[in-house]
């Protein structure tokens, strides 16, 4: 793994107040980096798992909020971005658990309920929409556990091992997963549906 | 991990690497996958320069548009109603428990203290200063309230009364009555004894 977990507790680490406060001050500025170095990656790979700007938005803040919580634990190592990746899908997945008892609204009041942006070029507007239905189409295609390994690769670069490790399975499977997933995509992209 | 399973490891981490490899360092199988890898990567790109906010998105979770879930308002306000009965009832206990613990409470100052109230003032010259510090007026002594006129009346004692005297008399009442039942339970026992001696004495045949 790129990183580790310092079982020590808050208080044994930092034992006077000014190396706290300076530690603090350290901590701080290293979310600071997080969140601008990791941020689009992170977002970008709750957009592929949940796809709602809402749920984004959500999960985002609470990604870094967890990374905040858990930052006593965490040793530089260099990768964080696998780090904070794996906090989303841990963060996606309770997610998914919570509200498995929610209904379907339909597109007619998504249409209501977030109008579409009038201030962008029509033109734009449509190419845009384009892409990203493309790429729904495409994600669609995939399995949850398949969408899971590759955009886990896709935006953090993971190994196997970890991706593997993130989403719980041998690594054998992880790697079954993400050979039928770019099998399934190279079977869309090509023209037919798998 | 065996030579397929090793196989499989190197044609995926291939398809998938960040580096960009020469076609012809990549098998077919390889090749092929990276295709869709990278087709991928592209929309993906432009989605995020997009900035990705478009009612489509927001289908990607499920798989399927048909099922996209979100809290429906009508089931959460269905939970609050048995909660709302049972604040309800127990802020009805509550009110109750209060009235009741209120009533007590009233009874309980204004009643006992009102009867010696009227006690104290009809007995005790000591706490009606005004009455007695000043020569009493005519009207005033006609004022008097009905509970003093009753507390007053009768046999009921006066402050300033022999008490002692009446608390003897009945010392000495007591003393006697013991005396009494001494000497009737002493002459019982004076009878049981001579008829125990009879019957001894018919026992032995002296008699």
């Amino acid at each position: 793994m790129n990183f580790v977990c310092n079982k020590d507790d808050r208080s044994g680490v930092y034992p006077n107040a000014m190396e706290t406060i300076m530690q603090e001050s350290v901590d701080s500025e290293r979310v600071a980096e997080w969140v601008r170095e990791h941020g689009g990656a992170v977002r970008g790979y709750l957009r592929g798992i949940v796809g709602r700007q809402d749920l984004i938005d959500d999960l985002f803040q609470e990604v870094f909020f967890r990374a905040w919580q858990g930052r006593w634990r965490y040793e530089e190592r260099g990768f964080a971005r696998s780090y904070l990746l794996q906090i989303a899908d841990w963060a996606a997945c309770d997610r998914f658990r919570r509200t498995k008892s929610e209904t379907s609204l339909g597109d007619e009041v998504w249409s209501i309920e977030e109008p579409a942006a009038t201030a962008m070029n029509p033109a734009v507007l449509a190419s845009n929409s384009e892409t990203t239905n493309q790429l729904d189409a495409a994600l669609r295609q995939l399995g949850p556990i398949q969408r899971r390994a590759l955009l886990l690769r896709y935006f953090g670069q993971l190994s196997f091992s970890e991706i593997a490790e993130t989403i719980g399975c041998p690594l054998n499977t992880a790697l079954s997963h993400c050979h039928r997933g770019l099998q399934t995509l190279r079977k869309h992209f090509e023209g037919g549906e798998p | 991990m065996n030579e397929e399973q090793r196989k499989l490891r190197e044609i995926v981490e291939r398809a998938t690497a960040a580096d960009d490899f020469p076609p012809d360092e990549l098998d077919a199988e390889a090749a092929s996958l990276r295709k869709g890898w990278l087709q991928l990567g592209r929309l993906i790109e432009e989605d995020v320069r997009s900035g990705g906010k478009h009612p489509g998105s927001r289908h990607v979770a499920s798989g399927n548009p048909s099922r996209v879930k979100v809290a429906p308002p009508a089931s959460r306000s269905r939970q609050p109603k048995w909660s709302f009965w049972l604040v309800a009832f127990a802020a009805s206990l509550l009110v109750a428990a209060g009235v009741a613990f209120g009533l007590r409470f009233m009874n309980g100052v204004h009643g006992p203290q009102q009867d010696s109230l009227q006690v104290t003032r009809g007995n005790d010259p000591a706490k009606q200063p005004t009455e007695h510090a000043t020569t009493p007026k005519p009207e005033s002594a006609s004022k008097v309230g009905p509970e003093t006129q009753v507390a007053n009346s009768g046999d009921a004692m006066q402050w300033g009364d022999s008490v002692d005297d009446d608390i003897t008399a009945v010392g000495q009442a007591t003393i006697y009555a013991q005396q009494d039942a001494y000497a009737q339970s002493s002459g019982a026992w004076g009878i049981q004894a001579g008829l125990n001696e009879l019957k001894q004495e018919m026992e032995l045949g002296n008699l």
